[in-house]
């Protein structure tokens, strides 16, 4: 029996042993405290005086132990959180909230700013007793510069976005003016030659003709490049919104064709047109694409020598619309392709030099038809030929 | 009827010049402004024409404003070609609901050209 009662003897060894088994956990937390490198990490009391430091917080502040305990916690703030009573109200907010979370600048022994990540956590008794606050600092410095660093490559970026922006929309702006001012007397030489050669001061004399009609389409060309140059600068700075309405491409296409049969058979050149059986229509700007078909159309003649045959066919699928244009020109070189739609392009051929182009069409035609959405492909066998297809949704 | 009065209204003198042979060689009467005050000035001098070639970029007062003063729904006798080298939409579609009847591009017209279509112009209201 006597081995079941509890004795007084029992009562003490047990309480002993827990006793111990706390004091054993105590010290591992206290050695897992003290010794965390990455954190600050310490003890205030009530009014925000320091009672326990870290190797954390010695690391990350600069001070020891011995040098720190028994301080205000204010004494690592900048001197403007001080006069803001910024320590003060952490620890109100603190108390009220059961915690405070704040990132800014503190301060280390030797006066250097640090930027930290802070956690204030009060800490309260069996009772419900304020007994203190627990803090942990982290130390920022390197993500916060990182950040900064991120950000003022942003906005130097945004800067330079807008800069490009503004110094793109000022290049349209003087393109646009350039052109205009050139056009103004380049009219007043069409006016002037073309009153000599179309007879206003009477006949000229055998050879004058000839040297004047050079001279007119000498200027006609500069007045198309100036053209060219005023489309090809309205489409770079977004100003061309196509107004689209259901058209009859047919109907379109046979209008441009049949614009188109003097200039071929000048050119000693003919022009077919393959009709589809039935309407076949689309949406699309009727201004804007009937000036790209008479762009395709007309390099098409331009790039072919006399005798040629262009072949135009209009066909469908079921949302989209192709207008094929197939010549038997020069054709393009597989190298040269890449370089068909960009800016200025100028591809050598035998026709080039009598052409005499602006490098801006087809450039200029590729834009309008990206803005109904369609596309355009071409293929091509040197001396042989070059199809160029329009497609554009329905 | 080739004895028409025209009143051409440029700001560019070797163009005004130009328009002025080109239209009297065809036997027109014309008179010239270099801007549309010369031209109100004109009108209110020798009366209105029967048909006014109006640029759109002018000094002092351009083709727009020449439009809004003069007011052509009291002068329906008078034909207005806007003769511009600008393509500057909005300022053609309000020339037109100003009065102006047709639109040329200026740099596409050579003279003879020019003549054919103040001729159908003319042709047109008569």
């Amino acid at each position: 029996m006597s081995m079941n009662k509890p004795t007084v003897q029992n009562s003490l060894s047990s309480l002993q042993a827990r006793h111990d088994e706390t004091l054993v956990e105590l010290e591992l937390y206290k050695l897992l405290v003290d010794n965390v490198q990455d954190y600050a990490i310490f003890f205030m009391d009530t009014g925000g005086y320091i009672r326990t430091w870290n190797k954390g917080a010695q690391k990350n502040k600069g001070y020891t132990a011995k040098e720190i305990v028994g301080k205000h916690f204010s004494k690592f703030y900048p001197q403007s959180d001080i006069d803001n009573r910024k320590p003060d109200r952490e620890l109100e907010l603190a108390r009220r909230n059961g915690r405070v979370e704040d990132e800014g600048w503190r301060l280390r022994k030797d006066g250097s700013s640090f930027w930290a990540n802070v956690v204030i956590t009060s800490l309260y008794d069996t009772d419900g007793t304020l007994i203190g606050y627990a803090k942990v600092t982290r130390d920022l410095t390197q993500r916060k510069a990182q950040e900064d660093e991120l950000r003022k490559t942003n906005m130097l970026l945004k800067k330079q976005q807008h800069d490009l922006r503004l110094l793109n929309a000022s290049k349209d702006e003087f393109i646009s003016l350039a052109s205009h001012q050139l056009r103004t007397p380049a009219t007043g030489v069409k006016q002037y030659v073309g009153m000599l050669i179309e007879g206003f001061t009477g006949e000229l004399q055998p050879g004058q003709q000839g040297l004047l009609e050079k001279a007119y389409e000498s200027n006609e060309r500069q007045l198309r490049i100036i053209s060219d140059l005023l489309k090809v600068a309205q489409v770079d700075a977004g100003k061309i919104k196509p107004l689209k309405t259901m058209t009859n491409i047919h109907e379109l296409i046979a209008s441009i064709i049949n614009e188109q049969h003097d200039s071929f058979s000048k050119r000693h050149q003919t022009i077919s047109y393959i009709k589809p059986t039935n309407t076949i229509e689309a949406r699309v700007d009727c201004n804007l694409i009937r000036m790209v078909i008479e762009n395709i159309i007309n390099n098409a003649s331009k790039y072919s020598h006399e005798n040629k045959a262009v072949a135009v066919r209009l066909s469908e699928t079921g949302d989209a619309v192709c207008i094929e244009v197939k010549d038997q020109g020069v054709g393009i070189m597989p190298t040269d392709i890449p370089r068909l739609f960009e800016k200025f392009s100028r591809i050598d051929n035998d026709l080039s030099s009598h052409v005499g182009g602006s490098g801006l069409g087809l450039y200029w035609a590729k834009k309008i038809v990206d803005l109904h959405n369609g596309t355009i492909e071409m293929s091509s066998v040197p001396d042989a030929g070059t199809t160029f297809s329009i497609i554009l949704p329905k | 009827m080739s004895n028409a009065k025209i009143l051409v209204v440029e700001d560019e003198k070797d163009l005004n010049d130009a328009y002025k042979i080109i239209l009297t060689s065809a036997g027109y009467d014309v008179t010239t402004a270099l801007n549309g005050q010369e031209a109100l000035e004109g009108i209110d001098k020798d009366g209105d024409p029967d048909l006014i070639l109006l640029d759109l970029r002018m000094p002092v007062v351009d083709g727009i404003r020449f439009l809004e003063m003069y007011n052509s729904p009291n002068h329906l006798n008078t034909s207005i070609i806007l003769f511009s080298n600008y393509e500057a939409q909005a300022e053609v579609d309000k020339a037109f609901r100003l009065g102006v009847e047709r639109y040329i591009l200026k740099s596409l017209a050579s003279p003879s050209e020019l003549l054919r279509i103040v001729e159908s112009t003319l042709a047109d209201r008569s």
